[in-house]
């Protein structure tokens, strides 16, 4: 039997049973969770694993066994596809939220509300794993959606503070007006071609590129990278992540910007519009849309992002909020590695960035959930974030402190982490695209080091009165970032390995070059 | 200043006696014919919901605590989502949401268009319906007795 | 093949630079005669700035022990730029949403005209 159901009904299952499982007692709640959570990241190992061994796509119909419709020959049923993109990202995804889910046993024992919080934790789950499994554009719409009005009410969660509040609202309005534009773009999309398969309508798209289509991409575009936090719209992304608690801010900025964000807009881009396909009806002058220029796009806001990202996180007072600048910065690395993938699609040099840019999603998302949880244990211990009352927090969280410093390291990309294995992919890919982009690159990478070195300095100072009283946190929350420690360095001592085994596959089933998502579905329509 | 609960005079109150019956329903036949009419299991949970908003507005906030228990809302709205869920759980032997009902019975597999017909939907749409209306009523409930300010 | 890198040559390379910088902090220590290891004389050892000593327009950078030390030179030289980024985050919804709109404006421009 597959698998794959599961991956959606665990978490929903999870997520709808919160409210019985709470009549038992405030406890089994944490625990629920936990064990929804870790059933969760088992199956979702489970299909990574089935996918990677066999390097094929995978395509399931909802409803019956052919997407194709009784007496017609195109798809009208609902599909999830699920290549090695979305199968990594799942992993990620399932395996992140079950360490914040952890980490939460202990971090939130103090609040109320409890229930709401875990069952919203496991629909902003559910919500991502949809949005990577998804192969039909509605159906991904549907699922940014759960996991969008998650993350709006968990950003809100802690409403005893106007920070909370005021975040969560902000980032509601400006979140549904970016939805409604990726509606607005379906919409057109749907209006003119007629099917919601992602697949169906590459072709469609291919067979006949109007200007409509232009427009609907530009829209899906827009909205997209505010979902990501690109940088004229990232202000929601830092008002939002230091307000909620932070075992959420692990999984907003780990994973819901890559989900609902990046991971988007690269299926939108290579599994819709896919560069090689169009280049390939150039090349015989029929009409095709350039996708260059949206390569070029995407690298101008990836310039923007990881300048304007990593610097503003150097003068920050506020921890967290030095954070979530510093992922709109990677979120920019991200970007540009995808933007240099579509401009040199079918290249080495672009599979190289697509490679970069894969494996800095994975990196990124290991690497600032540990951050934030550091920032958590510090909120939950010390009772602040304001880096000028931390000095001197090493003497009595060393646990803490040396998981920072590796996170740190690892995020600026200092060798031999695994976060300079991703960044030197995108560095050398740009450099041999166009060394003005990897000067660029670097100059980010300073400003990220910047601001880094100045909460390191912070932690080794001399001892300020605050943290004179302060312990390390409990095992519940020492777990999660041990673990995840373990995992940056493993993923770095062994990062050449994980990049030619998992991510260099990964990359290429993303670039199709030979119009493997599509043919995924067209195999239905040749045998029925 | 009015005090807090207070409710509706009396014309609004007979009226309300009046309509909450019809209003339920009309939402409940809504739901129940949600696979051969428009509308569905949102649209008549809806309605039903706009039957207890009425309820709380015309009786006050005092009266409908007696009456409404929100934990026993929230855990019917749970159950409203799991029911829905194994419905679609059960044609899992073939795929997710598969209409196992509907292929091979035993029940609602009638001919099309009549009220017994179309497999897993009149339970999804039970489910949705049941669902819609207890966590729209909590949501109102929490609207309600939200009061952050000092009177 | 491309983008080839060991982790073992950068742990190599690492080991080699901390016993560099260890020893360079010995001759240091042992070079600066006058300098005394306690009081006022230590913050030599940090940087060339007064720890104590505020400077205009970083009065927020004040603590106990902050990276200004370190970035001051950095942070300083570019100090313009970063109170324009800083003037653009206003925090105010309409901002957000008009950079939404200019964003989508952008997209959809190029994409028509050059698509």
């Amino acid at each position: 039997m597959n698998v794959l159901p599961w991956v959606i009904i665990t978490p929903l299952f999870g997520a709808f049973s919160m409210p019985v499982i709470s009549l038992l007692g405030g406890k089994f709640r944490g625990h629920w969770a936990v064990i929804v959570s870790g059933l969760t990241l088992g199956i979702a190992a489970k299909v990574f694993y089935t996918i990677w061994k066999s390097n094929e796509i995978l395509v399931y119909t909802l409803g019956d066994t052919n997407p194709i419709g009784n007496g017609v020959k195109f798809p009208i049923r609902i599909i999830w596809e699920v290549d090695l993109f979305g199968a990594l990202l799942a992993l990620t995804v399932t395996f992140v939220s079950f360490l914040a889910i952890l980490y939460s046993l202990e971090y939130m024992k103090h609040d109320t509300g409890l229930d709401k919080y875990y069952a919203l934790t496991l629909v902003l789950e559910l919500g991502m794993i949809g949005i990577v499994i998804t192969g039909d554009i509605f159906n991904f719409y549907v699922f940014l959606e759960i996991m969008s009005i998650a993350s709006y009410a968990l950003v809100a969660f802690r409403n005893d503070t106007w920070e909370g509040i005021e975040a969560g609202v902000k980032y509601m309005f400006v979140g549904s007006l970016a939805s409604s534009f990726i509606l607005l773009g379906i919409a057109l999309l749907y209006g003119q071609y007629g099917t919601l398969t992602m697949a169906y309508l590459a072709m469609k798209i291919a067979e006949n590129p109007t200007l409509i289509s232009k427009v609907a991409l530009a829209f899906l575009v827009g909205g997209l990278l505010f979902k990501s936090g690109a940088v004229p719209v990232h202000m929601w992304l830092s008002d939002a992540h230091p307000a909620a608690p932070s075992s959420i801010s692990a999984m907003l900025s780990g994973l819901v910007i890559k989900a609902g964000g990046v991971y988007a807009i690269a299926r939108i881009i290579f599994g819709i519009f896919n560069p090689g396909l169009h280049s390939y009806l150039k090349a015989f002058d029929m009409p095709a849309l350039n996708l260059n220029t949206l390569g070029w796009i995407i690298i101008f806001f990836a310039c923007l992002t990881l300048v304007i990202g990593n610097a503003m996180a150097v003068v920050q007072n506020d921890m967290k909020r030095l954070f979530a600048f510093s992922s709109v910065g990677q979120i920019g690395y991200i970007l540009l590695g995808f933007g240099i993938g579509i401009v040199a699609y079918g290249d080495k040099i672009g599979e190289i960035a697509l490679t970069g840019a894969v494996y800095h999603i994975v990196n990124h998302a290991v690497i600032k959930g540990l951050l934030f949880f550091i920032a958590g244990a510090v909120i939950h211990q010390v009772g602040t974030k304001n880096l000028n009352e931390l000095s001197g927090l090493a003497r009595r969280m060393p646990f803490t402190t040396l998981s920072f410093i590796i996170g740190a390291a690892a995020i600026i990309g200092l060798p031999p982490l695994n976060g300079f294995a991703s960044k030197w992919l995108i560095y050398e890919s740009s450099a041999m695209y166009n060394p003005i982009l990897a000067v660029i690159a670097v100059i980010g990478t300073v400003f990220s080091l910047a601001a880094y070195t100045r909460v390191l300095f912070t932690f080794l100072g001399v001892e300020s009165e605050k943290v004179k009283m302060v312990k390390e946190p409990g095992n519940a929350m020492i777990v999660p970032m041990l673990v995840l420690v373990i995992i940056i360095l493993v993923m770095g001592i062994l990062s050449w390995q994980i990049s030619d085994k998992i991510m260099l596959p990964t990359a290429k089933m993303l670039e199709q070059l030979n119009g493997e998502y599509i043919m995924a579905l067209l195999k239905f329509i040749g045998g029925g | 200043m009015r005090p807090q609960n207070s409710d509706m005079g009396l014309i609004v109150k007979t009226m309300a006696r009046a309509t909450i019956p019809l209003i339920g329903i009309f939402g409940a036949y809504v739901i129940v014919h949600g696979h051969i009419t428009p509308g569905g299991g949102f649209q008549g949970g809806a309605t039903i919901a706009g039957a207890g908003v009425l309820f709380l507005v015309a009786f006050g906030l005092s009266e409908a605590k007696e009456k409404i228990n929100k934990n026993f809302y929230s855990v019917l709205e749970g159950i409203g989502g799991l029911v829905f869920l194994t419905a679609g759980m059960l044609g899992l032997g073939v795929v997710f949401f598969y209409n196992v009902l509907w292929h091979k019975g035993p029940v609602f597999n009638g001919e099309a268009g009549t009220l017994l017909s179309a497999g897993y939907l009149p339970i999804m749409n039970l489910a949705v319906g049941l669902k819609v209306y207890t966590g729209l009523v909590s949501a109102l409930f929490a609207i309600a007795l939200f009061r952050r300010w000092k009177k | 093949m491309f983008g080839y890198w060991d982790a073992l040559y950068f742990i190599y390379a690492f080991i080699i630079g901390l016993l560099i910088s260890y020893l360079l902090m010995k001759w240091a220590e042992k070079a600066s005669v006058g300098t005394r290891k306690e009081g006022d004389g230590s913050k030599i050892y940090i940087s060339g700035e007064d720890q104590d000593k505020v400077i205009p327009q970083f009065e927020h950078l004040q603590g106990y022990f902050t990276g200004r030390h370190v970035m001051w030179g950095f942070i300083r030289g570019i100090n313009k730029m970063f109170l324009t980024f800083r003037r653009e985050h206003t925090g105010l919804l309409t901002d957000y949403v008009s950079y939404l709109l200019i964003t989508v404006a952008i997209v959809l421009g190029v994409m028509v005209i050059w698509g």
